[in-house]
């Protein structure tokens, strides 16, 4: 009975005996002592303990205590609820599942290397599965794929995989992207102070945007070629440009200063409603606006305003001379809008071609750049 | 299934009426009762219980019952005396 499990109660009632007799024909009592007149215990099985419950009741007695001993109560009382064991079943499952997996990466100890590339590169060539996993082999292949290591441990804390590496100390002209230097402008070569790499360009040398004018690599005294950073501080001298062309006889389109507006309300790109307002002007022309009237997307109505404004034609006749200033100001202002940022302007110049009543300028900004 | 008192009850042939009841008192320590009709007074000193054609009174001390069931009753206990009337 104590594997099974069973109940006490403690009950109080009259007619023990009686009753005990009615009890017994449904189910087996064991160990009935009798305290008092009126008061006794008794036990039976655990799985028939809710039936003794309801007959002892039914029987009117008072039940004073009820306790359960053995494993079963216990076994029952903890998988009882279909929902616990539900849970401790999906648990189990989920555990059994993604226990042997990793599922998170950590690296330590990099300075100029990407974490993110050493992870890739592990969650590329090797399993997630920490039983098909060996961390030896990690180490190997992480420190013969990048040179830059000179220390590799790995190790599986749980589900995460940290890897722990060291870098070589390389000097910084040989360590990096090896990008050559390349001019960002036309231009031309004005001072060459090389740090490393190869040069290739020299002093007075004309060069296109894109040009190479480093190269990122030398000859070492074996002949050998060898990468380095290129570095050097290349003075450019670059030329901008700007043309305005004026003309002595010309017409202009003047706006009179009078205008029509004319508003429309519109539902769903349809007028509902106009002012009537009439274009009378000969000559004109027009700017629309829109604007949201209600906020609401139920009525969408939306004011569609439309300025007319009355145009006049004016002939204008200006010699070069007398506008001279006023042209070379708008030629240096589109020179400048074409220039780069120099750090620092050296020279301005100009020229005027002449040609039947027309007179185009091309202003030149010269300036300096460094490159690299 | 082996029964104590089938087995008895076997040899004895010339004597009728052996099927009302058995009792078997071990050691005045525990009495064990087949065929009962229904217990009528229970405490630590007085065990009774009906059977067929009569009662059985059972004095002791510190007595309980360890089993009852519909026709089997386990007296346990201090028994001092026994009596069918």
């Amino acid at each position: 009975m104590r594997f099974c499990g069973y109940t006490k109660f403690k009950i109080k009632g009259l007619n023990q005996e009686k009753n005990l007799n009615i009890l017994s024909k449904k189910i087996n009592v064991y160990d009935v002592v009798r305290i008092e007149k009126n008061l006794s215990t008794l036990k039976v099985k655990y799985h028939e303990s809710k039936k003794a419950k309801k007959i002892l009741l039914e029987l009117g007695y008072e039940i004073l205590l009820e306790e359960n001993h053995g494993f079963s109560p216990l076994f029952f009382k903890i998988f009882g609820n279909i929902s616990v064991v539900s849970a401790f079943v999906l648990a189990t499952i989920l555990y059994a599942i993604q226990s042997p997996m990793i599922w998170k990466y950590q690296v330590l100890g990099q300075d100029k290397l990407s974490a993110q590339e050493i992870v890739d590169f592990v969650k590329e060539n090797y399993s997630s599965n920490k039983l098909k996993l060996s961390t030896k082999q990690v180490e190997g292949g992480i420190y013969h794929n990048f040179e830059e290591i000179s220390f590799v441990s790995v190790i599986i804390k749980g589900q995460t995989m940290v890897i722990n590496i060291k870098e070589k100390l390389l000097p910084e002209e040989i360590y990096g992207d090896f990008e050559p230097i390349v001019a960002e402008f036309d231009g031309k070569v004005k001072n060459i102070e090389l740090v490393s790499g190869t040069s290739c360009v020299k002093i007075g040398d004309y060069v296109k945007k894109g040009d190479i004018l480093v190269e990122p690599n030398y000859i070492d005294s074996f002949g050998q070629e060898q990468k380095v950073k290129a570095d050097a501080k290349i003075t450019l001298e670059v030329y901008a440009v700007g043309d305005y062309t004026h003309f002595e006889e010309r017409v202009e389109v003047k706006r009179t200063g009078r205008f029509v507006i004319i508003d429309e309300v519109q539902l769903f790109g349809l007028t509902v409603y106009t002012n009537k307002e009439e274009n009378t002007f000969s000559m004109s022309e027009s700017e629309v606006k829109f604007k949201d009237i209600s906020k609401n997307l139920l009525l969408p109505l939306k004011l569609k305003r439309t300025t007319i404004y009355e145009l006049e034609i004016e002939y204008i006749t200006e010699k070069y001379q007398d506008a001279e200033e006023k042209i070379l100001q708008k030629a240096r202002e589109k020179a400048l809008e074409n220039s780069p940022n120099y750090d620092k302007i050296i020279d301005e110049f100009y020229t005027v071609k002449h040609l039947s009543g027309t007179s185009t300028v091309s202003y030149v900004i010269v300036g300096e750049i460094i490159a690299g | 299934m082996f029964n104590f008192f089938g087995e008895i009850k076997k040899n004895i042939k010339n004597i009728d009426g052996l099927d009302a009841y058995n009792i078997i008192n071990i050691s005045n320590k525990l009495v064990y009762a087949e065929g009962h009709k229904g217990l009528v007074t229970l405490s630590k000193e007085l065990v009774a219980f009906k059977v067929k054609n009569g009662r059985v009174l059972i004095e002791g001390k510190d007595m309980f019952l360890l089993e009852l069931t519909e026709n089997t009753i386990k007296i346990s206990g201090t028994i001092k005396k026994m009596e069918l009337f």
